[in-house]
């Protein structure tokens, strides 16, 4: 079993860290490689979407709980947002279209398939004020296949928005906790 | 030609033109994790592409040996795919079969492996990689 909760300052350069800690500690307690990769992956994922387009005051952090017990994993970021900007409708927007799939991997490719058809631009480079967010809407959707994860969505009455990500292991033996 | 090593961070990326192909192979290795990989790896996709067109060479991109992508780094590859695909250039992209996170990443790609074969994926049959 493991508990950890984190309070990450919304600083790029901490995500790696966090992933790589919280790997290691999943691993210690004894999950599997690919469950405690996809741990990791899922941080990463949750944290990077929350450091882009969360709304951060002075001191404001974004929390981060991983939470392992047998059978299940659960990871939840709960970072603050500006409830008129653009995301808080994306994230919604994301999370009904897993609804509406009969897979994630449908949800995945999809997303993939309008990246790869939308009009090249072959002639333009892209810039960083043209690509501030790098914004491709693939990240919840990789959360989701990648890690064979049930996700959810709340908005808070306190203004932040907190996504979860849970994982069951242990019906294969790639998914089994084994402490 | 310029740029046949790129070092973002923790990823390396390393390009070498080989003449029997012929191939412009690309290895990725270490963790991707930047914020703006579209942007950063430009160049880097520039020099790829001028490559392949100078010597009419297929893209050989290999992944095996990456240790960590984001999903905006995964974008990153895509919109390079739908750049060489717009020049009728051919990429092969070669992951790691024995890691399951790879093969949930590639395989997902598979459907675009299309009749005209600008697109291909390839699981290499590699052994467990070792983890200090």
């Amino acid at each position: 079993m493991m508990h950890v909760e984190l309070s990450v300052a919304p600083v790029w350069s901490r995500v790696p860290e966090v992933r790589d800690a919280l790997m290691h500690g999943a691993r210690a307690v004894g999950l599997v490689e690919d469950g405690a990769y996809a741990v990791g992956m899922v941080v990463s994922e949750l944290l990077e979407n929350a450091i882009k387009y969360g709304t951060f005051g002075e001191g404001a952090a974004i929390q981060v709980v991983v939470h392992l017990a047998a059978g299940v994993a659960r990871v939840v970021v709960t970072n603050p947002v500006d409830a008129a900007s653009a995301h808080p409708h994306r994230l919604r927007a994301a999370v009904a279209r897993l609804g509406e799939v009969t897979s994630p991997l449908e949800a995945y490719v999809s997303r993939v398939t309008e990246i790869l058809e939308e009009p090249a631009h072959s002639e333009v480079k892209p810039t960083a004020a043209a690509m501030t967010l790098e914004e491709s809407g693939l990240g919840i959707f990789r959360v989701a296949h990648e890690a064979e994860s049930t996700v959810s969505l709340r908005f808070l009455a306190d203004g932040c928005v907190e996504v979860s990500a849970s994982m069951r292991w242990g019906t294969t033996r790639d998914h089994e906790l084994v402490a | 030609m310029a740029l046949p090593i790129m070092d973002l961070g923790e990823l390396r990326i390393e390009v070498t033109d080989i003449a029997d192909g012929p191939l412009v192979r690309v290895d990725w290795r270490g963790k991707g994790n930047a914020l703006q990989p579209t942007v950063a790896l430009a160049p880097i996709f520039d020099d790829v592409l001028a490559r392949a067109r100078a010597g009419n060479a297929t893209v050989d991109m290999h992944f095996e040996e990456l240790e960590f992508f984001n999903s905006a780094t995964i974008t990153a590859v895509l919109h390079f795919i739908r750049r060489a695909r717009a020049e009728r250039r051919t990429v092969v992209l070669n992951y790691h079969g024995g890691l399951r996170w790879q093969r949930y990443c590639f395989d997902a790609l598979a459907a675009f492996e299309k009749d005209d074969g600008l697109v291909r994926i390839r699981p290499l049959e590699l052994p467990s990689p070792s983890r200090a």
